[in-house]
């Protein structure tokens, strides 16, 4: 028998497949992952605290840099929350407009978690790929709201501007080329031996055990949970919709990748319905120039790009929040992150990192 | 907006177990401290609520109290419940939900860090977003931060 | 058959060897902005009331308007943006009942030391401003926007 040694091996803070300032401290025996410490923070803003000092409009911008991947999603659960707290009826063309965005929003966040997850496994081609077709989702938000990155687009009572009128067109261009996109990462990546190798059975996440951990989103469908609001517990104009939720088998890394992939297909289908369905009619609803809500408390949910995206909304009745928390998906699939490393290879913590895909932003807040 | 949606005979049915719990309008339960543990227990492990998923934890510096929120939801039949626990100002303290749910861990370390409401009956209740020296809690009300601008 | 999915990809990419360049050569050449786009701010001095919707409007308080009184009127006399702050969030901009604070095209806005970066927008002397107060400002100050 030979004698081993624990080894501690400190990743990151600056590592690239932590997508992030990120720091995991891995205690291993040989190459046997024994304990995975996640340490986070880096990125921490202190959002909940600054909201405090901000009226419910100007908080908008901030809830950009939570998932600054997928803004209008952050947007669009802050500004329903407050809308269920005031009890405002958006108009039906906003709420078209809001699922547009925000299914154009998960596809490019989706875009990223597999163009870097392609990345993390050694493959950088399939990145650029995912990157090129990700650069006309930001144009198409360009169009619409000025920004690329960070959206402010959502506005408490409905959108701050009706879509300019090159919109819709740029946008059937891209519904029609992006099916093709996709195939082209299925033969890129998905299809790819060595990709396959180190990600099949590997990180397998047991359903029950995924629940009780509070992971949500894709992480939680590759394991065979059906569990998306937007079906479960429709909100916005989601019910009017006809896709599919995609569920994996095994749970495993591979099955939470291609979880996003046949994703982006489900959110362009709910795109074009979106844009066959789009009425006329006013973007944004009756609402006063001082909002104050009244007081009580409000907790809403959406289905994010990373999960089950949250915000808990208290107001005293004056104008700013008394207080703001955000749910946020990447934090809490992250909890789970060092049962889900033990006892697998050191190798296979970037594949299962790269899997649950976090974002620090949302992560540290 | 209702707090939580559940049929109000599941209400009736808790409130029969557990009478110190108050409901409000709406809907959102108040539970005394010390039946926290064995309140959340029966709604996680009865079958008629099979609240398997805690969904949110955090908490509220009011001005009299510390409120912590728990928002759990039920895949089975797609209920969702607020329950709220009311803490004294002084050394706030609350019995740990980490043994029903894994995903409260977490939650429970950053609230402590954010508000310093001690969970007990838990171990590694360390600070998670902050660095382990940090004096003070920055989401209580009173608290003072140096630096910023102007 | 191990390595079919491996080529699959290589013909992928090899198809990509024929199709359009993209690189734009960007210092001379530059992609079309949108209309929309946030880039610098502008100040229309003509249009401003100086009525300060525009800093409150700012989550970061980026703006900082100075006004002086003359003749029971207020008039600008100077209007900074600590852009060092700035989200670029568009919410000054859409506070803005005429329309005098706008988003340019111009995004470079780099600069080599951080006392450059606040962008003056205007800086006058009060007796200047009145001239222009007089000429450009008139119904807008009477309404009374004030808030």
């Amino acid at each position: 028998m030979l004698r081993t040694e624990e080894i501690t091996l400190n990743m990151g803070p600056q590592h690239p497949s932590t997508h992030g300032v990120f720091h995991v401290v891995l205690k291993m025996d040989h190459e046997v992952i024994t304990e995975a410490r996640p340490i986070c923070g880096y990125l921490h803003r202190g959002i909940e605290k600054l909201a405090e000092a901000r009226t419910y409009t100007q908080f908008i911008p901030y809830t950009d840099r939570l998932d600054y991947l997928a803004a209008m999603l952050n947007n669009t659960g802050y500004v329903q929350a407050v809308e269920k707290l005031m009890e405002i009826e958006v108009p039906e063309r906003a709420e078209y407009i809001r699922v547009i965005c925000c299914e154009l929003s998960r596809i490019a966040s989706h875009l990223i978690a597999v163009g870097t997850y392609s990345v993390d496994i050694g493959g950088i081609t399939g990145f650029m790929y995912c990157l090129r077709d990700r650069e006309r989702i930001m144009d198409l938000f360009e169009m619409v709201c000025g920004s690329r990155l960070t959206l402010s687009y959502m506005r408490i009572g409905g959108v701050a501007e009706d879509l300019p009128d090159e919109f819709i067109p740029a946008l059937c261009q891209f519904l029609d080329e992006m099916p093709s996109r996709l195939d082209e990462y299925d033969g890129l990546i998905t299809g790819n031996e060595i990709f396959q190798a180190r990600t099949k059975h590997v990180g397998l996440l047991d359903p029950g055990v995924a629940i009780n951990y509070g992971i949500s989103g894709p992480n939680l469908r590759a394991s065979g949970v059906f569990w998306d609001l937007r079906k479960n517990r429709p909100y916005s104009v989601y019910d009017r919709f006809d896709f599919e939720v995609p569920l994996g088998k095994r749970g495993d890394c591979f099955d939470r990748f291609t979880c996003r992939i046949k994703e982006m297909r489900q959110s362009l289908k709910i795109i074009r319905q979106a844009v066959e369905q789009l009425p006329e009619g006013p973007v944004m609803a009756k609402v006063p120039k001082v909002l104050k809500p009244p007081a009580g408390d409000v907790y809403h949910e959406i289905e994010g790009a990373k999960g089950i995206l949250g915000y808990y909304v208290v107001s005293d009745g004056s104008n700013k929040p008394y207080r703001i928390h955000v749910r946020r998906p990447s934090f809490i699939n992250l909890g789970f992150l060092n049962e889900l490393c033990k006892g697998w290879k050191i190798a296979d913590v970037v594949a299962i990192l790269g899997s649950l895909d976090i974002v620090l932003g949302e992560v540290d807040c | 907006m209702p707090g939580s949606s559940i049929p109000s005979t599941v209400i009736d049915g808790l409130k029969d177990k557990f009478p110190a719990i108050e409901v409000s309008e709406n809907l959102t339960i108040t539970v005394p401290e010390a039946e926290l543990l064995s309140f959340m227990r029966e709604l996680r492990d009865n079958p008629d609520y099979d609240f398997n998923f805690l969904t949110n934890l955090t908490a509220v510096d009011y001005p009299d109290n510390f409120t912590v929120i728990y928002n759990l939801v039920s895949f089975k039949y797609g209920y969702t419940l607020m329950a709220k626990v009311n803490l004294g100002k002084d050394e706030p303290a609350v019995s740990s939900l980490t043994s029903l749910w894994g995903s409260a861990d977490w939650q429970e370390r950053e609230v402590y860090d954010l508000f310093g409401i001690i969970f007990t009956g838990r171990h590694n209740l360390t600070r998670i977003l902050l660095e382990d020296g940090f004096a003070g809690y920055p989401l209580r009300k009173d608290f003072q931060w140096v630096g910023g601008r102007e | 058959m191990f390595g079919q999915g491996l080529l699959k990809g290589l013909q992928i990419t090899l198809q990509e060897l024929f199709t359009k360049k993209v690189t734009v050569q960007y210092p001379e050449e530059s992609l079309p902005l949108a209309p929309r786009f946030h880039g610098e701010f502008v100040l229309d001095v003509e249009q401003c009331i100086a009525c300060s919707l525009c800093a409150n409007a700012c989550p970061n308080k980026v703006i900082e308007i100075e006004t002086a009184k003359l003749d029971k009127k207020r008039v600008l006399t100077g209007y900074m943006m600590r852009l060092q702050y700035c989200l670029f969030c568009g919410l000054c901009v859409e506070a803005c009942n005429k329309g005098a604070i706008r988003f340019s095209q111009k995004f470079e806005m780099a600069k080599y030391f951080r006392d450059q970066i606040p962008l003056i927008l205007y800086k006058g002397e009060p007796p200047v401003q009145e001239e222009q107060g007089n000429t450009g400002i008139t119904a807008g100050e009477a309404e009374g926007t004030e808030v």
